[in-house]
Protein backbone atom coordinates (compact mmCIF):
# COMPACT_ATOMS: atom_id res chain seq x y z
CA UNK A 1 0.00 0.00 0.00
CA UNK A 2 1.48 3.41 -0.62
CA UNK A 3 1.06 5.57 2.36
CA UNK A 4 3.21 8.39 3.32
CA UNK A 5 3.98 8.73 7.31
CA UNK A 6 4.50 11.35 9.67
CA UNK A 7 5.37 11.72 13.25
CA UNK A 8 4.76 14.49 15.76
CA UNK A 9 6.29 13.43 19.48
CA UNK A 10 3.77 14.79 21.59
CA UNK A 11 6.14 13.16 25.08
CA UNK A 12 8.77 10.47 24.96
CA UNK A 13 5.81 8.17 25.49
CA UNK A 14 2.90 9.76 23.25
CA UNK A 15 3.48 10.37 19.59
CA UNK A 16 1.21 11.24 16.66
CA UNK A 17 1.46 9.22 13.31
CA UNK A 18 -0.44 11.56 10.71
CA UNK A 19 -0.82 8.57 7.44
CA UNK A 20 -1.50 9.71 4.32
CA UNK A 21 -2.87 7.03 1.85
CA UNK A 22 -2.12 8.09 -2.25
CA UNK A 23 -5.46 8.07 -4.41
CA UNK A 24 -4.23 4.82 -6.08
CA UNK A 25 -4.21 2.78 -2.73
CA UNK A 26 -7.68 4.00 -1.90
CA UNK A 27 -8.53 3.08 -5.98
CA UNK A 28 -7.31 -0.29 -5.64
CA UNK A 29 -9.06 -1.31 -1.90
CA UNK A 30 -12.27 -0.06 -3.21
CA UNK A 31 -12.24 -2.34 -6.25
CA UNK A 32 -11.03 -5.10 -4.31
CA UNK A 33 -13.65 -4.94 -1.71
CA UNK A 34 -16.66 -4.11 -4.55
CA UNK A 35 -15.38 -7.37 -6.63
CA UNK A 36 -15.54 -9.02 -4.01
CA UNK A 37 -19.44 -7.81 -2.93
CA UNK A 38 -19.89 -8.76 -6.55
CA UNK A 39 -18.89 -12.39 -5.71
CA UNK A 40 -21.01 -12.97 -2.91
CA UNK A 41 -23.94 -10.93 -3.29
CA UNK A 42 -27.42 -12.17 -4.39
CA UNK A 43 -29.71 -9.52 -5.94
CA UNK A 44 -33.42 -10.09 -7.10
CA UNK A 45 -32.97 -10.54 -11.42
CA UNK A 46 -29.40 -11.81 -11.54
CA UNK A 47 -27.56 -14.98 -11.04
CA UNK A 48 -25.16 -14.92 -8.20
CA UNK A 49 -21.57 -12.97 -8.90
CA UNK A 50 -23.23 -11.86 -12.41
CA UNK A 51 -24.35 -8.60 -10.40
CA UNK A 52 -23.23 -5.33 -12.28
CA UNK A 53 -20.61 -3.50 -10.68
CA UNK A 54 -22.34 -0.26 -10.57
CA UNK A 55 -25.50 -1.87 -9.00
CA UNK A 56 -23.26 -3.32 -6.59
CA UNK A 57 -21.77 0.18 -5.97
CA UNK A 58 -25.21 1.79 -5.70
CA UNK A 59 -26.69 -0.85 -3.33
CA UNK A 60 -23.79 -1.17 -0.91
CA UNK A 61 -21.97 2.02 -1.36
CA UNK A 62 -22.03 2.51 2.52
CA UNK A 63 -21.02 -0.98 3.37
CA UNK A 64 -18.11 -0.67 0.59
CA UNK A 65 -16.95 2.72 1.73
CA UNK A 66 -17.08 1.45 5.50
CA UNK A 67 -14.81 -1.78 4.34
CA UNK A 68 -12.73 0.09 2.21
CA UNK A 69 -12.22 2.53 5.46
CA UNK A 70 -11.29 -0.15 7.87
CA UNK A 71 -8.85 -1.98 5.37
CA UNK A 72 -7.22 1.25 4.16
CA UNK A 73 -6.50 2.59 8.22
CA UNK A 74 -5.53 -1.05 9.53
CA UNK A 75 -2.77 -1.58 6.53
CA UNK A 76 -1.31 1.78 6.74
CA UNK A 77 -1.17 1.48 10.02
CA UNK A 78 0.78 -1.89 10.50
CA UNK A 79 3.27 -1.30 7.46
CA UNK A 80 3.82 2.81 9.48
CA UNK A 81 4.25 0.63 12.97
CA UNK A 82 6.93 -1.46 11.58
CA UNK A 83 8.55 0.86 9.37
CA UNK A 84 9.36 3.24 12.89
CA UNK A 85 9.97 0.25 14.67
CA UNK A 86 7.78 1.38 17.39
CA UNK A 87 6.56 -0.39 20.26
CA UNK A 88 2.98 0.18 20.77
CA UNK A 89 0.78 -0.11 23.89
CA UNK A 90 -2.26 2.12 23.07
CA UNK A 91 -3.55 3.27 20.00
CA UNK A 92 -6.04 6.27 19.69
CA UNK A 93 -7.88 6.49 15.59
CA UNK A 94 -9.16 9.91 14.12
CA UNK A 95 -10.49 8.59 11.03
CA UNK A 96 -12.47 10.66 8.78
CA UNK A 97 -16.22 10.24 8.09
CA UNK A 98 -15.96 10.82 4.38
CA UNK A 99 -14.13 8.39 2.22
CA UNK A 100 -13.42 9.87 -1.94
CA UNK A 101 -12.77 7.57 -4.74
CA UNK A 102 -9.19 8.76 -6.44
CA UNK A 103 -8.15 11.10 -3.61
CA UNK A 104 -5.83 11.06 -0.58
CA UNK A 105 -6.83 9.48 2.59
CA UNK A 106 -5.52 11.25 5.48
CA UNK A 107 -5.82 9.93 9.56
CA UNK A 108 -4.53 10.66 12.42
CA UNK A 109 -3.49 7.64 15.31
CA UNK A 110 -2.25 9.09 18.57
CA UNK A 111 0.07 5.91 20.05
CA UNK A 112 1.70 5.59 23.62
CA UNK A 113 4.62 3.77 22.78
CA UNK A 114 7.80 2.13 24.98
CA UNK A 115 10.53 4.16 23.75
CA UNK A 116 13.71 1.79 22.85
CA UNK A 117 16.28 2.83 25.50
CA UNK A 118 19.48 1.07 26.41
CA UNK A 119 19.47 -0.56 29.73
CA UNK A 120 23.05 -0.77 31.48
CA UNK A 121 24.34 -2.20 34.35
CA UNK A 122 22.93 -5.00 34.13
CA UNK A 123 25.75 -7.53 34.54
CA UNK A 124 28.07 -8.33 37.94
CA UNK A 125 25.47 -7.29 40.15
CA UNK A 126 26.60 -9.03 43.20
CA UNK A 127 23.76 -10.53 45.07
CA UNK A 128 23.39 -12.35 47.81
CA UNK A 129 22.18 -15.82 48.26
CA UNK A 130 19.02 -16.11 50.51
CA UNK A 131 20.64 -18.10 54.39
CA UNK A 132 18.55 -20.58 55.40
CA UNK A 133 18.51 -21.56 59.17
CA UNK A 134 18.63 -25.26 58.43
CA UNK A 135 20.46 -27.80 55.92
CA UNK A 136 18.32 -29.07 53.95
CA UNK A 137 18.21 -32.33 55.64
CA UNK A 138 17.25 -31.06 58.48
CA UNK A 139 14.54 -29.57 57.18
CA UNK A 140 13.19 -32.86 55.90
CA UNK A 141 13.44 -34.27 59.00
CA UNK A 142 11.46 -31.32 60.82
CA UNK A 143 8.81 -31.39 57.95
CA UNK A 144 8.64 -35.41 58.50
CA UNK A 145 8.14 -34.92 62.62
CA UNK A 146 5.30 -32.48 61.81
CA UNK A 147 3.35 -34.94 59.43
CA UNK A 148 3.99 -37.62 61.54
CA UNK A 149 3.02 -36.26 64.60
CA UNK A 150 -0.19 -34.49 62.44
CA UNK A 151 -0.72 -38.16 61.40
CA UNK A 152 -0.35 -39.16 64.75
CA UNK A 153 -3.51 -36.84 65.82
CA UNK A 154 -5.53 -38.28 63.00
CA UNK A 155 -5.31 -41.39 63.72
CA UNK A 156 -6.03 -40.73 67.47
CA UNK A 157 -9.02 -38.52 66.98
CA UNK A 158 -10.75 -41.24 64.07
CA UNK A 159 -10.13 -44.30 66.68
CA UNK A 160 -11.57 -42.47 69.68
CA UNK A 161 -14.66 -41.04 66.99
CA UNK A 162 -14.91 -44.96 66.04
CA UNK A 163 -15.56 -45.94 69.44
CA UNK A 164 -18.03 -43.84 70.15
CA UNK A 165 -19.92 -44.72 66.89
CA UNK A 166 -19.27 -48.44 68.21
CA UNK A 167 -20.83 -47.65 71.31
CA UNK A 168 -24.22 -47.04 69.07
CA UNK A 169 -23.59 -50.02 67.14
CA UNK A 170 -22.79 -52.81 69.20
CA UNK A 171 -26.06 -54.73 68.66
CA UNK A 172 -24.66 -55.25 65.07
CA UNK A 173 -21.54 -58.19 64.74
CA UNK A 174 -21.06 -57.17 61.02
CA UNK A 175 -20.74 -53.50 61.52
CA UNK A 176 -18.21 -54.01 64.19
CA UNK A 177 -16.36 -56.33 62.36
CA UNK A 178 -16.15 -53.09 59.64
CA UNK A 179 -14.52 -51.34 61.95
CA UNK A 180 -12.20 -53.24 63.23
CA UNK A 181 -11.16 -53.82 59.45
CA UNK A 182 -10.91 -50.11 59.14
CA UNK A 183 -8.76 -49.11 62.42
CA UNK A 184 -6.36 -52.19 61.16
CA UNK A 185 -6.16 -50.04 57.65
CA UNK A 186 -5.50 -47.07 58.98
CA UNK A 187 -2.57 -47.90 61.54
CA UNK A 188 -0.71 -50.10 58.66
CA UNK A 189 -1.33 -47.08 56.17
CA UNK A 190 1.03 -44.73 58.77
CA UNK A 191 3.68 -47.22 59.44
CA UNK A 192 7.34 -46.60 60.21
CA UNK A 193 8.03 -48.64 56.79
CA UNK A 194 6.56 -45.22 55.47
CA UNK A 195 8.48 -43.26 56.35
CA UNK A 196 11.80 -43.75 53.96
CA UNK A 197 8.63 -43.09 51.01
CA UNK A 198 7.46 -39.55 52.29
CA UNK A 199 11.56 -38.76 53.30
CA UNK A 200 12.00 -39.04 49.39
CA UNK A 201 9.23 -37.06 48.88
CA UNK A 202 9.65 -34.33 51.52
CA UNK A 203 13.40 -33.96 50.04
CA UNK A 204 11.94 -33.49 46.49
CA UNK A 205 9.38 -30.93 48.02
CA UNK A 206 11.47 -28.73 50.25
CA UNK A 207 14.36 -28.76 47.51
CA UNK A 208 12.13 -27.29 44.97
CA UNK A 209 10.40 -24.77 47.62
CA UNK A 210 13.81 -23.66 48.65
CA UNK A 211 14.84 -23.11 45.17
CA UNK A 212 12.57 -20.88 44.24
CA UNK A 213 12.70 -19.16 46.98
CA UNK A 214 16.61 -18.99 46.22
CA UNK A 215 15.60 -17.60 42.52
CA UNK A 216 13.18 -14.52 44.29
CA UNK A 217 15.71 -14.24 46.51
CA UNK A 218 17.96 -13.02 44.00
CA UNK A 219 15.72 -12.39 41.26
CA UNK A 220 14.61 -9.13 43.44
CA UNK A 221 17.77 -8.17 44.23
CA UNK A 222 18.91 -8.30 40.48
CA UNK A 223 15.79 -6.37 39.76
CA UNK A 224 15.99 -3.61 42.39
CA UNK A 225 19.45 -2.83 41.11
CA UNK A 226 18.70 -2.58 37.52
CA UNK A 227 15.67 -0.46 38.17
CA UNK A 228 17.68 1.75 40.71
CA UNK A 229 20.29 2.49 38.30
CA UNK A 230 18.19 2.72 34.98
CA UNK A 231 14.84 5.48 34.11
CA UNK A 232 13.32 4.17 31.56
CA UNK A 233 9.86 6.71 30.66
CA UNK A 234 6.72 4.92 30.26
CA UNK A 235 3.18 5.59 29.41
CA UNK A 236 0.74 6.04 31.83
CA UNK A 237 -1.55 3.61 29.95
CA UNK A 238 0.66 0.98 31.21
CA UNK A 239 0.47 1.33 34.94
CA UNK A 240 -3.26 2.17 34.35
CA UNK A 241 -3.93 -0.82 33.17
CA UNK A 242 -2.02 -2.74 35.12
CA UNK A 243 -3.64 -1.02 38.48
CA UNK A 244 -6.93 -2.14 37.01
CA UNK A 245 -5.60 -5.85 36.70
CA UNK A 246 -4.24 -5.43 40.52
CA UNK A 247 -7.56 -4.16 41.69
CA UNK A 248 -9.39 -6.61 39.71
CA UNK A 249 -7.69 -9.67 42.00
CA UNK A 250 -7.90 -7.98 45.46
CA UNK A 251 -11.41 -7.06 45.34
CA UNK A 252 -12.36 -10.60 45.99
CA UNK A 253 -10.35 -10.73 48.89
CA UNK A 254 -11.06 -7.25 50.75
CA UNK A 255 -14.80 -7.31 51.58
CA UNK A 256 -14.64 -3.26 51.65
CA UNK A 257 -13.51 -3.26 47.97
CA UNK A 258 -16.23 -4.88 46.33
CA UNK A 259 -18.39 -2.29 45.44
CA UNK A 260 -14.96 -0.53 43.77
CA UNK A 261 -14.80 -1.18 40.30
CA UNK A 262 -11.89 1.22 39.04
CA UNK A 263 -8.67 2.96 40.38
CA UNK A 264 -10.45 6.60 40.52
CA UNK A 265 -12.75 5.54 42.84
CA UNK A 266 -9.99 3.32 44.44
CA UNK A 267 -7.92 6.67 44.85
CA UNK A 268 -10.67 9.02 45.98
CA UNK A 269 -12.58 6.14 48.66
CA UNK A 270 -9.41 4.13 49.78
CA UNK A 271 -5.98 6.43 48.74
CA UNK A 272 -3.50 3.70 51.33
CA UNK A 273 -4.92 1.09 49.12
CA UNK A 274 -4.57 3.13 45.75
CA UNK A 275 -0.89 3.64 46.70
CA UNK A 276 0.21 0.54 46.88
CA UNK A 277 -1.04 -0.78 44.14
CA UNK A 278 0.07 2.36 42.75
CA UNK A 279 3.98 0.85 43.98
CA UNK A 280 3.50 -2.38 42.95
CA UNK A 281 1.91 -1.11 39.25
CA UNK A 282 5.10 0.84 39.15
CA UNK A 283 7.12 -1.96 39.67
CA UNK A 284 5.61 -4.40 37.33
CA UNK A 285 5.29 -2.50 34.50
CA UNK A 286 9.05 -1.33 35.08
CA UNK A 287 10.59 -4.98 35.40
CA UNK A 288 8.70 -5.94 32.38
CA UNK A 289 10.06 -3.21 30.21
CA UNK A 290 13.22 -3.28 31.75
CA UNK A 291 12.99 -7.17 31.06
CA UNK A 292 11.99 -6.74 27.42
CA UNK A 293 14.72 -4.12 26.36
CA UNK A 294 17.28 -6.49 27.68
CA UNK A 295 16.07 -9.60 26.25
CA UNK A 296 16.55 -6.60 22.71
CA UNK A 297 20.04 -6.17 23.38
CA UNK A 298 20.56 -9.73 24.59
CA UNK A 299 19.14 -11.06 21.70
CA UNK A 300 16.94 -13.41 24.08
CA UNK A 301 14.09 -14.91 21.99
CA UNK A 302 11.30 -17.82 22.43
CA UNK A 303 11.24 -20.35 19.79
CA UNK A 304 7.39 -21.55 18.71
CA UNK A 305 8.44 -25.05 19.78
CA UNK A 306 8.74 -23.31 23.49
CA UNK A 307 5.35 -21.66 23.39
CA UNK A 308 3.51 -24.58 22.56
CA UNK A 309 5.37 -27.22 24.42
CA UNK A 310 4.28 -24.79 27.76
CA UNK A 311 0.34 -24.52 26.00
CA UNK A 312 0.45 -28.28 26.38
CA UNK A 313 1.70 -28.47 29.72
CA UNK A 314 -1.27 -26.02 30.30
CA UNK A 315 -3.90 -28.23 28.51
CA UNK A 316 -2.74 -30.89 30.17
CA UNK A 317 -3.37 -28.93 33.76
CA UNK A 318 -6.74 -27.89 32.57
CA UNK A 319 -8.31 -30.24 29.87
CA UNK A 320 -11.64 -29.12 30.20
CA UNK A 321 -10.28 -25.58 28.52
CA UNK A 322 -7.97 -27.22 26.42
CA UNK A 323 -9.81 -26.38 23.15
CA UNK A 324 -9.79 -22.46 23.60
CA UNK A 325 -6.14 -22.27 23.85
CA UNK A 326 -5.44 -23.50 20.47
CA UNK A 327 -8.53 -21.33 18.98
CA UNK A 328 -9.53 -18.14 17.75
CA UNK A 329 -8.92 -14.58 19.57
CA UNK A 330 -8.64 -15.90 23.23
CA UNK A 331 -6.37 -18.51 22.06
CA UNK A 332 -4.58 -16.17 19.86
CA UNK A 333 -4.19 -13.81 23.25
CA UNK A 334 -3.18 -16.28 25.64
CA UNK A 335 -0.28 -17.42 23.40
CA UNK A 336 0.89 -13.97 23.74
CA UNK A 337 0.50 -14.30 27.09
CA UNK A 338 2.44 -17.28 27.48
CA UNK A 339 5.46 -16.19 24.97
CA UNK A 340 5.44 -12.92 27.10
CA UNK A 341 5.65 -14.71 30.02
CA UNK A 342 8.46 -17.35 29.04
CA UNK A 343 10.19 -14.49 27.96
CA UNK A 344 10.24 -12.87 30.74
CA UNK A 345 11.34 -16.16 32.56
CA UNK A 346 14.40 -16.78 30.33
CA UNK A 347 16.14 -13.04 30.32
CA UNK A 348 15.41 -13.48 34.40
CA UNK A 349 17.39 -17.17 34.14
CA UNK A 350 19.98 -15.14 32.06
CA UNK A 351 20.17 -12.72 34.15
CA UNK A 352 20.90 -15.06 37.27
CA UNK A 353 23.13 -17.10 35.09
CA UNK A 354 25.39 -14.54 34.75
CA UNK A 355 25.32 -12.30 37.61
CA UNK A 356 26.09 -15.74 39.75
CA UNK A 357 28.81 -16.56 38.15
CA UNK A 358 31.34 -15.06 39.91
CA UNK B 1 -39.82 -6.51 10.70
CA UNK B 2 -43.08 -6.89 8.63
CA UNK B 3 -45.34 -5.60 11.71
CA UNK B 4 -42.97 -2.82 13.21
CA UNK B 5 -42.69 -1.23 9.38
CA UNK B 6 -46.67 -1.55 8.95
CA UNK B 7 -46.94 -0.01 12.94
CA UNK B 8 -44.46 2.92 11.88
CA UNK B 9 -46.74 3.81 9.10
CA UNK B 10 -49.84 3.64 10.85
CA UNK B 11 -49.02 5.98 13.54
CA UNK B 12 -47.01 8.68 10.66
CA UNK B 13 -50.60 8.54 9.33
CA UNK B 14 -52.62 9.06 12.47
CA UNK B 15 -49.97 11.96 13.10
CA UNK B 16 -51.20 13.38 9.78
CA UNK B 17 -54.85 12.66 10.23
CA UNK B 18 -54.44 14.21 14.59
CA UNK B 19 -52.58 17.11 12.72
CA UNK B 20 -55.77 18.45 11.01
CA UNK B 21 -54.41 17.20 7.50
CA UNK B 22 -57.08 18.09 5.07
CA UNK B 23 -57.82 16.08 2.16
CA UNK B 24 -57.74 17.15 -1.26
CA UNK B 25 -60.91 16.97 -3.34
CA UNK B 26 -59.28 16.76 -6.68
CA UNK B 27 -55.76 16.70 -8.52
CA UNK B 28 -55.82 20.62 -9.32
CA UNK B 29 -56.42 21.60 -5.07
CA UNK B 30 -53.73 18.90 -4.75
CA UNK B 31 -51.22 21.02 -7.51
CA UNK B 32 -52.42 24.74 -5.33
CA UNK B 33 -51.80 23.74 -2.52
CA UNK B 34 -48.38 22.11 -2.86
CA UNK B 35 -46.89 24.45 -6.05
CA UNK B 36 -45.84 27.10 -3.21
CA UNK B 37 -44.08 23.95 -0.74
CA UNK B 38 -41.23 25.77 0.95
CA UNK B 39 -40.80 22.46 3.43
CA UNK B 40 -37.86 21.63 2.09
CA UNK B 41 -34.20 23.05 0.50
CA UNK B 42 -35.67 21.41 -3.13
CA UNK B 43 -38.03 24.59 -3.01
CA UNK B 44 -34.78 26.49 -3.67
CA UNK B 45 -33.28 25.04 -6.76
CA UNK B 46 -36.72 23.54 -8.73
CA UNK B 47 -38.70 25.38 -11.21
CA UNK B 48 -42.26 23.98 -10.54
CA UNK B 49 -43.65 21.35 -8.39
CA UNK B 50 -44.39 18.58 -10.67
CA UNK B 51 -48.14 16.16 -10.53
CA UNK B 52 -50.10 14.38 -12.40
CA UNK B 53 -53.51 15.29 -13.72
CA UNK B 54 -55.96 13.23 -12.02
CA UNK B 55 -58.50 11.08 -14.88
CA UNK B 56 -62.11 12.13 -13.77
CA UNK B 57 -65.09 10.24 -12.79
CA UNK B 58 -62.26 6.58 -12.92
CA UNK B 59 -61.41 4.22 -10.24
CA UNK B 60 -57.83 3.55 -9.85
CA UNK B 61 -56.89 -0.06 -8.86
CA UNK B 62 -53.42 0.74 -9.15
CA UNK B 63 -51.03 3.61 -7.69
CA UNK B 64 -47.36 4.00 -9.09
CA UNK B 65 -45.25 6.00 -7.36
CA UNK B 66 -41.96 6.98 -8.80
CA UNK B 67 -38.61 8.45 -7.67
CA UNK B 68 -38.93 12.33 -8.84
CA UNK B 69 -39.34 14.59 -12.16
CA UNK B 70 -36.66 14.74 -14.96
CA UNK B 71 -35.22 17.88 -16.00
CA UNK B 72 -37.50 17.91 -18.72
CA UNK B 73 -40.74 17.61 -16.63
CA UNK B 74 -39.86 20.16 -14.41
CA UNK B 75 -39.40 22.91 -17.21
CA UNK B 76 -42.50 21.96 -18.35
CA UNK B 77 -46.17 22.37 -17.56
CA UNK B 78 -46.81 21.97 -13.63
CA UNK B 79 -49.37 19.29 -14.42
CA UNK B 80 -48.15 16.33 -16.43
CA UNK B 81 -50.80 13.67 -18.51
CA UNK B 82 -50.35 10.06 -18.50
CA UNK B 83 -49.38 10.97 -22.52
CA UNK B 84 -46.72 13.03 -21.37
CA UNK B 85 -44.78 10.31 -20.36
CA UNK B 86 -44.94 9.14 -23.95
CA UNK B 87 -41.94 12.36 -25.22
CA UNK B 88 -40.12 11.78 -21.76
CA UNK B 89 -36.65 10.19 -23.13
CA UNK B 90 -36.76 8.28 -18.94
CA UNK B 91 -40.34 7.94 -18.52
CA UNK B 92 -41.42 6.48 -21.67
CA UNK B 93 -40.27 2.81 -20.79
CA UNK B 94 -43.26 3.43 -18.37
CA UNK B 95 -45.75 4.67 -20.92
CA UNK B 96 -45.11 1.95 -23.01
CA UNK B 97 -45.12 -1.15 -20.22
CA UNK B 98 -48.46 0.30 -18.79
CA UNK B 99 -49.86 0.64 -22.52
CA UNK B 100 -48.96 -3.12 -23.05
CA UNK B 101 -50.11 -4.14 -19.63
CA UNK B 102 -53.64 -2.37 -20.95
CA UNK B 103 -53.44 -0.44 -17.94
CA UNK B 104 -52.68 3.38 -18.68
CA UNK B 105 -55.72 4.14 -17.54
CA UNK B 106 -56.04 2.69 -14.68
CA UNK B 107 -52.88 3.82 -12.65
CA UNK B 108 -52.75 6.82 -10.56
CA UNK B 109 -49.21 8.33 -10.99
CA UNK B 110 -47.24 10.13 -8.42
CA UNK B 111 -44.03 11.07 -7.65
CA UNK B 112 -41.97 10.18 -3.90
CA UNK B 113 -40.32 13.58 -4.03
CA UNK B 114 -42.31 16.31 -6.74
CA UNK B 115 -39.61 18.50 -7.37
CA UNK B 116 -36.42 17.64 -9.40
CA UNK B 117 -33.62 17.71 -7.38
CA UNK B 118 -31.01 19.64 -8.62
CA UNK B 119 -28.09 18.02 -6.58
CA UNK B 120 -28.47 14.87 -4.09
CA UNK B 121 -31.28 13.89 -2.71
CA UNK B 122 -31.73 12.89 0.99
CA UNK B 123 -33.59 11.23 3.24
CA UNK B 124 -35.58 14.07 4.52
CA UNK B 125 -36.78 15.15 0.91
CA UNK B 126 -38.47 12.12 0.94
CA UNK B 127 -39.77 12.25 4.62
CA UNK B 128 -40.95 15.30 3.93
CA UNK B 129 -43.30 14.97 0.59
CA UNK B 130 -44.14 11.59 1.85
CA UNK B 131 -47.31 13.45 3.72
CA UNK B 132 -48.70 14.86 0.35
CA UNK B 133 -48.01 11.50 -1.46
CA UNK B 134 -49.88 9.96 1.49
CA UNK B 135 -53.13 12.15 1.40
CA UNK B 136 -53.23 11.18 -2.37
CA UNK B 137 -53.63 7.22 -1.36
CA UNK B 138 -56.40 8.21 1.34
CA UNK B 139 -57.91 9.69 -1.62
CA UNK B 140 -57.38 7.10 -4.65
CA UNK B 141 -57.87 4.16 -2.52
CA UNK B 142 -55.96 1.81 -5.09
CA UNK B 143 -55.82 -1.86 -4.53
CA UNK B 144 -52.56 -2.10 -5.39
CA UNK B 145 -49.09 -0.23 -4.85
CA UNK B 146 -46.13 -0.18 -7.26
CA UNK B 147 -43.26 1.51 -5.96
CA UNK B 148 -41.09 2.28 -8.77
CA UNK B 149 -37.63 2.67 -7.01
CA UNK B 150 -36.33 2.65 -3.20
CA UNK B 151 -36.87 6.46 -2.82
CA UNK B 152 -40.48 5.53 -3.90
CA UNK B 153 -40.79 2.37 -1.40
CA UNK B 154 -39.56 5.07 1.50
CA UNK B 155 -42.17 7.44 0.88
CA UNK B 156 -45.11 4.99 2.13
CA UNK B 157 -42.77 5.29 5.25
CA UNK B 158 -40.74 2.20 5.41
CA UNK B 159 -37.34 2.45 7.05
CA UNK B 160 -34.58 2.33 5.18
CA UNK B 161 -31.21 1.81 6.74
CA UNK B 162 -28.30 0.47 4.82
CA UNK B 163 -29.73 -3.08 5.80
CA UNK B 164 -32.80 -2.95 4.90
CA UNK B 165 -31.59 -1.58 1.18
CA UNK B 166 -29.79 -4.88 0.74
CA UNK B 167 -32.76 -6.75 2.03
CA UNK B 168 -35.01 -4.46 -0.46
CA UNK B 169 -32.78 -5.72 -3.56
CA UNK B 170 -32.69 -9.03 -1.75
CA UNK B 171 -35.64 -9.88 -1.14
CA UNK B 172 -38.55 -7.70 -1.28
CA UNK B 173 -38.13 -6.82 -5.04
CA UNK B 174 -40.38 -8.17 -8.21
CA UNK B 175 -42.36 -9.95 -4.97
CA UNK B 176 -46.01 -9.84 -4.19
CA UNK B 177 -45.82 -7.84 -0.40
CA UNK B 178 -48.76 -7.37 2.00
CA UNK B 179 -48.37 -4.04 3.56
CA UNK B 180 -50.47 -2.21 5.61
CA UNK B 181 -51.28 0.95 3.77
CA UNK B 182 -53.34 3.56 6.26
CA UNK B 183 -54.88 0.57 7.90
CA UNK B 184 -56.10 -1.64 5.46
CA UNK B 185 -53.90 -4.75 3.79
CA UNK B 186 -52.41 -3.87 -0.06
CA UNK B 187 -50.73 -5.22 -2.48
CA UNK B 188 -47.21 -3.46 -2.96
CA UNK B 189 -44.97 -4.16 -5.31
CA UNK B 190 -41.29 -3.23 -5.44
CA UNK B 191 -39.77 -2.04 -8.76
CA UNK B 192 -36.49 -0.63 -10.14
CA UNK B 193 -36.67 2.84 -10.19
CA UNK B 194 -36.38 4.05 -14.20
CA UNK B 195 -33.31 4.97 -13.48
CA UNK B 196 -32.19 1.65 -13.30
CA UNK B 197 -34.39 0.25 -15.72
CA UNK B 198 -32.36 2.46 -17.95
CA UNK B 199 -29.30 1.48 -15.87
CA UNK B 200 -29.58 -2.52 -15.83
CA UNK B 201 -32.20 -3.32 -18.65
CA UNK B 202 -31.76 -7.03 -17.21
CA UNK B 203 -34.27 -5.70 -15.09
CA UNK B 204 -37.19 -5.05 -17.49
CA UNK B 205 -38.56 -8.78 -17.95
CA UNK B 206 -38.72 -9.28 -14.45
CA UNK B 207 -41.14 -6.61 -14.18
CA UNK B 208 -43.02 -7.46 -16.94
CA UNK B 209 -43.42 -11.11 -15.72
CA UNK B 210 -44.38 -9.88 -12.15
CA UNK B 211 -46.58 -7.00 -13.62
CA UNK B 212 -48.61 -9.65 -15.42
CA UNK B 213 -48.69 -11.69 -12.37
CA UNK B 214 -50.25 -8.92 -10.95
CA UNK B 215 -52.92 -7.87 -13.57
CA UNK B 216 -54.34 -11.58 -13.12
CA UNK B 217 -55.07 -10.81 -9.79
CA UNK B 218 -56.13 -7.30 -9.19
CA UNK B 219 -57.74 -7.48 -13.07
CA UNK B 220 -57.72 -4.37 -15.88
Amino acid sequence: MKSNCTTEVIEPTLQKLNITIEPESVDEVYSAIQVDLQKTSEIKGFRKGKVPLALVQKIFADDIIKKTKQKLVEESYQEAVQSLDLKVVNTSFNVPEELVKSNPFVFEVTVDVVPLVEIKDYKEISVKPFEWENTLEEEVEKNLKTFREAQQKYIEDQKSENKEEHKHHEHTAERKHDHDHDHAHEVTAFDDNMVEKYKVFFHSEVQKERKAKDEQVINDQILDEIISKNEIPFPQKLIDNAMQSELEEIRYSKEYLEKITDIHALEKEYPEDYAAIHTKAQREVKTVLLLGHIARQEKIEVANTEVTQALIEIAQKNPNQAKNLFKGTKGYEIMQRVQGQLLLEKVMAYLRDINTKH
Amino acid sequence: MVQHESDYRENQWKSLVNNGVDLFPHAESLCESIQNCQKCSLSQHRKKVVVFKELENEQYPYFAIFDYPTVDMDSSQNILTQKDLESDNSYQIIYRLFEKLGILSKVYMTFAVKCHPLKSLERNHVQTCSQYLLKEAQRVKAKAFLCFGERAYLSLGMSLDPLDRENLYKNLLFQKNEFKVLGEDKTCYVFPSVHELLEFPQWRHNVWAESLNLIKTIGK
